[in-house]
């Protein structure tokens, strides 16, 4: 991960060791997207290594999603450069993966047709996610209709469209936050066990310090919109719950928000 | 004996027809309104009915077909684009409560007086019923879901086949359905020019020569019509969109 420093410029540093920039898996510099007049992004800079997850956690309405949509291809409408898998960002890539907030399922397919779609969409043989299916947990719901599943399992049928086509990136838009707490819990569990099995790298956006401290191994917050850096962290207690010292990191991002927010009313009053 | 649901929603409300027709029969005692069984017997009885009834059946459907075929790919194309849509939709907005009926003689004398003409009409009618339908659903698809699915890579076709029609369809169907009525009552009308087959001209000449049982087994035949058209359509519809009655 690079870290970013005041003013935006890089640090080629990554977890301490000197990587050459072709090993990043995900490199974004300077990323800035504008509507009109108004900057939502503002050079934003990030990156990641093969197999990490980057979590990133700002208010709601800050702009995270549109940074995700410029990383899908979504959004081809932006200033700065980035490089997912050392390609720039394009619709329909094999090697990349989305799961939306709402899942995108579509309801007039079986949980057994969206999971195939995608490899449908390339003439290929759907018959290898036999083992994907299994994984997650699907067997039994497989010839149902979305509305037939619940939450927890409708989650499941989006994470296994998008492993279907086996990318080595997976962006996901506030994936669990829809789940009640329990289902949430474990799905970000099942999530996390696969993500390391897979070696995915994978960019969360999501509001949820908690689940940021769960599976980034970086965290970046994000401020209020436009949506700028307001600080990268390294995780060092990924894959734990209630770790002390996610207590002292959730409080110092808390922090870091609320004076971003104080900072815009503020602003807002001059 | 306990009925099963369906026979219930179509037998129950026959036989309360029939008995207020019998009643006002009785009532209103005039030759204008024959008895049931007297315009049943008529109806059973004529064989040339089903002649005029295929003729009726055959000009609905083509233009039904037919106006679908045009209605959902221009819907979809209008629905699905911003500035189409600001360009074309006040003028469909415009015309789509203008009564198309008024213009059959204009029709008949750019299309003839053949079945071009009817069905023409007709056309004009329901292709608006599904347009606007169209448009409205295709502007109601979530952004996220032809987003989430975009990442999948499809091809344009293959983005129509598995997400557009899909969503679409129910929309479709409900306005076909709404549209039969209209596109009977409009067909009725049509019929009773230049032709001398079809339940509209039926029932007309009938009633020119004062043959009430014969106009009324024509209006039977014309309702089954409309009942058979609208139980295919709710078929169609619990076919294609299983997934919206589970």
């Amino acid at each position: 991960m690079l870290s970013l420093a005041e003013g935006g410029s890089f640090h080629p540093v990554i977890g301490g060791c000197d990587c050459g920039v072709t090993e990043l898996a995900l490199q974004v510099s300077n990323l800035t997207v504008r509507y009109g007049e108004n900057v939502a992004v503002e050079g934003i800079s990030l990156s990641a290594r093969r197999g990490e997850v980057v979590a990133i956690i700002g208010p709601s309405g800050c702009g995270k999603t549109t940074v995700l949509y410029c990383l899908a291809g979504l959004n081809q409408e932006f200033d700065g450069e980035v490089q997912i898998l050392g390609n720039p960002p394009a619709r329909g890539r094999r090697d990349l993966s989305i799961i939306l907030q709402d899942y995108g399922l579509l309801p007039w397919k079986t949980a057994k047709e969206n999971i195939e779609l995608g490899l449908r969409f390339r003439g290929e043989d759907s018959s290898q996610v036999e083992a994907l299916v299994e994984r997650l947990g699907l067997t039994e719901c497989l010839s149902r209709y979305p509305r037939q599943l619940s939450g927890g399992q409708k989650q499941r049928v989006a994470i296994a469209r998008a492993l279907s086509v086996e990318p080595r990136m997976l962006l996901m838009d506030e994936p669990f936050s829809a789940l009640d707490a329990l289902t949430r819990e474990e799905m970000q569990e099942l999530f996390s066990r696969v993500q390391r099995e897979l070696q995915l790298t994978t960019v969360l956006i999501t509001h949820s310090l908690e689940e940021a401290l769960f599976l980034g191994n970086w965290i970046v917050v994000l401020s209020n919109s436009p949506a700028k850096v307001l600080s990268v962290i390294e995780n060092s207690g990924v894959g734990k719950r209630n770790d002390p010292e996610h207590i002292a990191r959730s409080e110092s991002i808390r922090r870091l928000l609320a004076a971003d927010r104080n900072e815009g009313v503020n602003n807002a009053n001059v | 004996m306990p009925m099963s649901k369906g026979y219930q929603r179509i037998l129950l409300p026959v036989v309360e027809l029939v008995l207020f027709w019998q009643v006002l029969a009785m009532i209103l005692k005039t030759p204008a309104l024959p008895y049931p069984h007297e315009a049943l017997w008529r109806f059973i009885h004529t064989g040339e009915l089903m002649e005029h009834t295929w003729a009726s059946l055959w000009r609905v459907l083509r233009a039904i077909v037919g106006s679908a075929g045009l209605a959902v790919p221009l819907g979809l194309w209008v629905g699905g684009s911003k500035v189409v849509f600001e360009m074309i939709s006040p003028l469909l907005y415009l015309l789509y409560p203008i009564p198309k009926v008024a213009f059959l003689p204009v029709i008949m004398l750019v299309l003839g007086l053949g079945d071009a003409a009817k069905i023409f009409l007709m056309m004009l009618v329901i292709f608006f019923q599904i347009l606007i339908a169209v448009v409205d659903a295709r502007k109601g698809i979530d952004k996220h879901v032809i987003d989430s699915i975009a990442t999948l890579g499809p091809t344009r076709w293959q983005l129509l086949r598995h997400v557009l029609l899909p969503a679409v369809l129910p929309r479709v169907l409900t306005a076909v359905r709404v549209s039969i009525g209209t596109s009977l009552a409009v067909l009725f009308f049509a019929e009773t020019f230049g032709t001398e087959l079809g339940l509209g001209y039926y029932i007309t000449d009938a009633w020119m020569r004062l043959n009430y049982k014969d106009m009324f087994a024509g209006i039977i035949a014309l309702s089954i019509l409309g009942l058979g058209l609208f139980q295919s359509v709710n078929w169609l519809e619990a076919k294609l969109c299983r997934w919206r009655s589970l």
